[in-house]
């Protein structure tokens, strides 16, 4: 009786707490925070400083690469065990490549208008590293299941930053938000520094020190 | 080993299985994505003539709409424009190189062909957000009622656009805004020159005049050029003198960044002041303020040419160009060439095929002077001219040279190239005219087409980093890569142009001639026919044919066999027995190590004498008379072709003749 008095007086702990410690949540926290894959890790920032003059353009490109992400590292993790560990860049390379040309091609001949405003970006989606970084930094070596979380995961957390620069930059660059005029804007003298890839530059190393400070995520020796 | 394999057999798997999806979705998504592209721009079309359609109909509609006229372009290419038969619009489809990549789209004008109605682009690659907004429907707004300047065509500014051919320029993407407007007036001009009878020549006879302070109007100014200036014209140069102040004018070409720019100049009577200087075209992106920019040509003007030829003083030129001074220099290594042009030619009396006909000397190795070039160049060659085809033929050695020319990276190549009397082997090469940047060395370093000598077009050359056949040359051409594909591309054709047109080469001659050597019949390249035809005694058994010597009974035929390097040809020759070998001569192959079996003229000397008893074998030490010495060193598969050939053939000539002979 005692025994079980004693367990009821601890108390349960409380749902959020029990969801801090379950895999897919801790992988999800690290792919949009902790391990953050642009102000953490540093990983794709060519494509986030080239793309993130506007708001729309950030959206876009997020959605493009958590696609590819997730696709590619999905594969990759379907055929883990498959794959020779010499050869396993070039097989992601390949994989990533395959599936990037075949959904343009797609785009291109169902969806025309996507297409076109995805434009330059499918290309800019093959070189971005993140894709090749999840597939060799998780996918390689864990199941399906978590894979797509990661890879969803580092897909929003290179987005939510990509959109938070670009809120940013588009402002002070255009005086507009997601190509709307905003309101006590109309006056505004284009600032033409953050259209052009050194404001990418300025508004990103400030964001990454700041979330840096923030998450007290300090490279030491 | 295993796991070599294996991973062996991924790599393989990988490469065919990717393969075959990028194959399947290309076959699937082909013919979609073309209707897709021919979509894009038909359904702008008709929007910009505010034409109604819907997703099936749009191609009938289009169809019923507009007229199409066509017209071939300078570079064989067939240019169409639409014409709205109603409002006499017309529209067509542009393109050409954007900062990045090519840019395409459709445009339309007013029937008065100049007003810009609405411009769509249907293609770009530029960087998003910047350069791309050339693709935004918002952007291109700017350019209605845009009208196309005769002297200017369209230009981007930054401030407001003030004249009715300016437009904004998109905000941090001046190249691409520059290469947009570039491209537009670029294809304008072509269309207008193609498809309306407007003077092409007037933005350049207006422009002369204002150099020379003539007053006209659009409605005279051609009677009052007439009137002012004096035109005279040398081969392809032509010069426009004014009549009082004897000021000259040129129009000119140079390189540029992106391609040809076009200009035009006045000079005083000397041709050393420059007094006017106007771009008539260009496609520059950054160094498109060559033309935009008024103060910047205006810099020019009381500029000298050093009287030496050799230089123009245009430091603050180049300067005042920022980043873009690809444009700037080659701008003003073009405006001395062609001044230093027209100066030797209309001022020194020099002659203006002085060029080639040196260059067709050198290339047949006979000395020269300013002063006796014209003579020799006459006493040395033989001229044929079939069609607008011209072939010299060297009076001395009979080598053969002919005129190429070709669009390198920046403009245009001309050069001299001289073969052997075989149409085949090269003897030397020379380019007397090019503007590439990095490929100027095809020109200014002596000695680039020392590697070329004595290789062959057999029947086309190759530029490989190891040469190790006759038709391979070393590359020299570092990182101009441009410059090597116009110039391997050039010389092959011309040889297959000029080989059609002049190379009536008799095909029987290489074996008859080789026939007659085996047979010691001497022979030169006019009589080895008539040798040939009364030397041998022909004989024919089903696709078997016997050449008998009339005189000493020997017997000859030919054989055929694949080597290592492709197909060897030969004649074998024996004495009357059918056993005996008399000689054996190849005639035709392109082996590696094996190529001594031709190259080496001694190399059949120890097969003499030696007999077919039945068969011959190569050995280290030959002992009987059916065995010969090893003569083919490492080119093993040349041997073993050789030896299989040689003994079979024997066997069945001997099935098919022996007894009859």
């Amino acid at each position: 009786m005692n025994n079980q008095e004693n367990k009821s007086t601890i108390p349960k702990p409380s749902g959020w707490l029990r969801l801090q410690y379950k895999k897919w949540f801790v992988i999800l926290k690290n792919g949009i925070s902790d391990e953050n894959p642009i102000v953490v890790s540093v990983l794709g920032i060519c494509s986030a400083l080239a793309v993130t003059n506007r708001v729309e353009n950030a959206i876009v490109m997020g959605i493009g690469v958590t696609f590819v992400i997730m696709g590619s590292s999905a594969l990759v993790s379907i055929l883990r065990n498959l794959i020779p560990s010499k050869v396993r860049m070039i097989a992601y390379m390949v994989i990533i490549s395959l599936l990037t040309i075949v959904v343009q091609m797609f785009l291109q001949a169902y969806l025309p208008t996507v297409a076109a405003n995805l434009g330059a970006y499918t290309g800019l989606i093959i070189t971005n590293c993140i894709v090749m970084g999840r597939a060799e930094a998780f996918a390689i070596k864990n199941p399906l299941k978590y894979t797509l979380i990661d890879s969803f995961a580092n897909g929003m957390g290179y987005m939510l930053v990509l959109i938070a620069i670009a809120a940013i930059r588009e402002p002070l660059a255009f005086g507009t938000f997601l190509n709307m005029k905003i309101p006590g804007f109309e006056n505004w003298i284009n600032w033409n520094v953050m259209a052009l890839a050194p404001g990418g530059f300025f508004v990103l190393t400030l964001l990454a020190w700041l979330m840096r400070t923030l998450t007290k995520n300090y490279e030491e020796n | 080993m295993k796991k070599y394999l294996s991973m062996m057999a991924f790599v393989l798997l990988m490469g065919a299985v990717s393969s075959i999806i990028l194959m399947g979705a290309n076959e699937l998504t082909a013919d979609r994505i073309a209707l897709n592209a021919e979509y894009a721009w038909k359904t702008a079309v008709l929007s910009h003539h505010e034409v109604e359609y819907n997703d099936t109909n749009f191609a009938e509609v289009f169809d019923a709409n507009f007229e199409v006229r066509s017209a071939e372009d300078g570079n064989g290419n067939m240019r169409y424009l639409y014409v709205n038969e109603n409002t006499g619009a017309v529209s067509y489809q542009f393109s050409g190189g954007g900062l990045w990549d090519t840019i395409r789209g459709v445009i339309t004008l007013e029937s008065d062909f100049a007003t810009i109605k609405q411009i769509t682009v249907t293609q770009q690659g530029e960087t998003p957000g910047l350069g791309g907004v050339v693709a935004e429907t918002e952007y291109l707004n700017n350019y209605k009622g845009v009208k196309f300047d005769e002297t200017f065509g369209i230009v981007a500014v930054k401030d407001t656009p003030d004249l009715p051919y300016e437009v904004d320029a998109i905000t941090g993407a001046t190249g691409t805004s520059n290469a947009f407007v570039g491209i537009l007036t670029v294809e304008y001009r072509l269309m207008q020159s193609l498809f309306t009878d407007v003077d092409v020549n007037a933005p350049a006879l207006k422009a002369i005049m204002n150099h020379n302070d003539v007053e006209f109007n659009d409605g005279n100014y051609e009677s009052v050029f007439v009137n002012t200036f004096t035109t005279t014209t040398i081969d392809t140069y032509t010069l426009y003198t004014h009549n009082t102040n004897s000021n000259v004018s040129f129009k000119f070409t140079t390189g540029g960044f992106n391609g040809p720019i076009d200009a035009v100049v006045t000079l005083d009577a000397d041709f050393i002041t420059i007094i006017g200087i106007n771009v008539l075209s260009h496609s520059e992106g950054m160094g498109a303020i060559i033309q935009t920019d008024p103060q910047i040509l205006e810099m020019l003007v009381g500029k000298q040419f050093a009287t030496d030829d050799s230089s123009l003083d245009a430091d603050g030129f180049v300067d005042s160009f920022g980043e873009a001074t690809t444009t700037a220099k080659q701008f003003i290594a073009g405006l001395l060439n062609a001044r230093n042009n027209y100066f030797s030619i209309f001022e020194e009396g020099v002659d203006p095929n002085k060029a080639w006909q040196q260059a067709l000397l050198t290339n047949n190795d006979v000395t020269f002077t300013e002063e006796n070039y014209k003579g020799l160049f006459e006493s040395t060659f033989t001229v044929e001219t079939k069609d607008d085809l011209t072939l010299y033929t060297n009076n001395n050695d009979g080598s053969l040279s002919f005129l190429f020319e070709t669009e390198g990276f920046v403009g245009t190549i001309k050069g001299v190239l001289t073969l052997e009397a075989d149409f085949e082997t090269i003897v030397y090469i020379t380019v007397y005219e090019q503007s590439e940047n990095w490929g100027a060395r095809i020109q200014n370093e002596e000695g680039f087409f020392d590697d070329y000598v004595g290789k062959k077009f057999t029947p086309e050359i190759s530029f490989v980093t190891e040469p190790s056949t006759e038709q391979e040359i070393v590359d020299g051409y570092g990182g101009a890569t441009t410059t090597k594909a116009a110039m391997l591309e050039a010389l092959n054709t011309s040889v297959q142009t000029y080989r059609a047109a002049f190379g009536n080469i008799d095909p029987d001659k290489a074996w008859q001639q080789a026939l007659l050597t085996n047979n010691s019949v001497a022979f030169t390249e006019e009589n080895y026919k008539d040798l040939f035809a009364s030397s041998f005694t022909v004989k024919s058994q089903d696709d078997l044919t016997l050449y008998t010597n009339n005189n000493d009974g020997s017997l000859s035929f030919l054989f055929e066999t694949d080597g290592f390097g492709g197909t060897i040809k030969g004649v074998l020759t024996l004495e009357a027995d059918f056993e005996t070998i008399v000689y054996i001569t190849i005639y035709e192959q392109s082996e590696n190590w094996g190529a001594r079996i031709q190259n080496n003229e001694e190399f059949f000397d120890g097969y003499v004498g030696k007999k077919f008893a039945p068969e011959i074998a190569f050995v280290t030490e030959p002992s009987a008379e059916q065995e010969i010495v090893d003569g083919y060193g490492g080119a093993t598969t040349t041997k073993a072709a050789m030896l299989e050939i040689l003994n079979t053939t024997v066997q069945t000539y001997r099935a098919a003749f022996e007894g009859e002979a």
